[in-house]
């Protein structure tokens, strides 16, 4: 049976949050404060890719 | 000449909260610009670092930080002179080593006021006043660390750590966000 290729599901480790160009994935900002891409909540994250400072990895997510 | 109003019934708090956050100017690739010439705020870019460089974050003891900026120089050349300090408060190994690499090392140091949480950087300056570029060409220097054990139980031990800046103006609103990680 052939694996499926639906392409909306990840690696489990692929990043799910990408900063945008030449920031890096740790940093701190005046809306959120200290911010790690790696741990972040989901409501941080929406604020964030609200302010512009990151995006989704994957349009499904 | 612009208008210089106040809207009554904001927060309004003083003093500098969180840490400081500090970079050798050595160590910066490149800075945002302002988002217009005529005004000290960034345009929402980030400072980026040189390969393998990231800011260092430095702890300061809530209500010790603060910012003081003056005027200096002769009627026709006058600058302003800002002047940042905060009290770190363990003496030890960590804050000697801090000191012996803070000492002589031209920096750009960020800090956030109370007063609306934004970050403001100083070590960057805009030569050209009809320009939207920021150089390095004038970096914070550090100023002095007054260390000390105390004496009584209830003293404070530590050190108050300051930098000092002079430019043209104050220092700039910074819109974009810290790299706290080492640039790739």
């Amino acid at each position: 049976m052939s694996k499926s290729k639906d392409d909306t599901i990840l690696p489990v480790n692929a990043p799910k949050y990408i900063p945008r160009k030449r920031l890096t994935r740790k940093f701190f900002c005046a809306e959120l404060g200290e911010v790690d891409l790696d741990k972040l909540h989901p409501a941080k994250a929406e604020k964030l890719i609200k302010a512009g400072y990151i995006a989704k990895s994957h349009p499904n997510l | 000449m612009n208008d210089l109003l106040f809207t009554q019934g904001k927060d309004n708090l003083a003093g500098i909260v969180d840490k400081i956050f500090i970079a050798a100017s050595d160590d910066i690739d490149s800075l945002p610009d302002l988002a217009a010439a005529e005004s000290l705020v960034t345009a929402a870019t980030d400072i980026v670092m040189k390969s393998t460089k990231k800011f260092q974050q430095l702890y300061i003891t809530d209500e010790t930080g603060s910012v003081t900026i003056t005027s200096v120089g002769e009627r026709d050349g006058k600058g302003r002179q800002t002047v940042l300090q905060g009290r770190y408060p363990a003496l030890g190994k960590e804050l000697a080593d801090a000191i012996r690499l803070y000492q002589n090392t031209p920096s750009v140091l960020i800090y956030r006021l109370a007063r609306n949480g934004k970050l403001y950087i100083i070590g960057a300056s805009q030569l050209d006043q009809s320009d939207v570029g920021l150089s390095l060409a004038i970096p914070a220097y550090f100023t002095n660390a007054e260390a000390g054990s105390g004496a009584l139980r209830s003293d404070q031990n530590g050190a108050l750590l300051s930098w000092t800046w002079t430019a043209a103006h104050d220092p700039i609103e910074y819109a974009g966000a810290v790299p706290l990680t080492p640039a790739p």
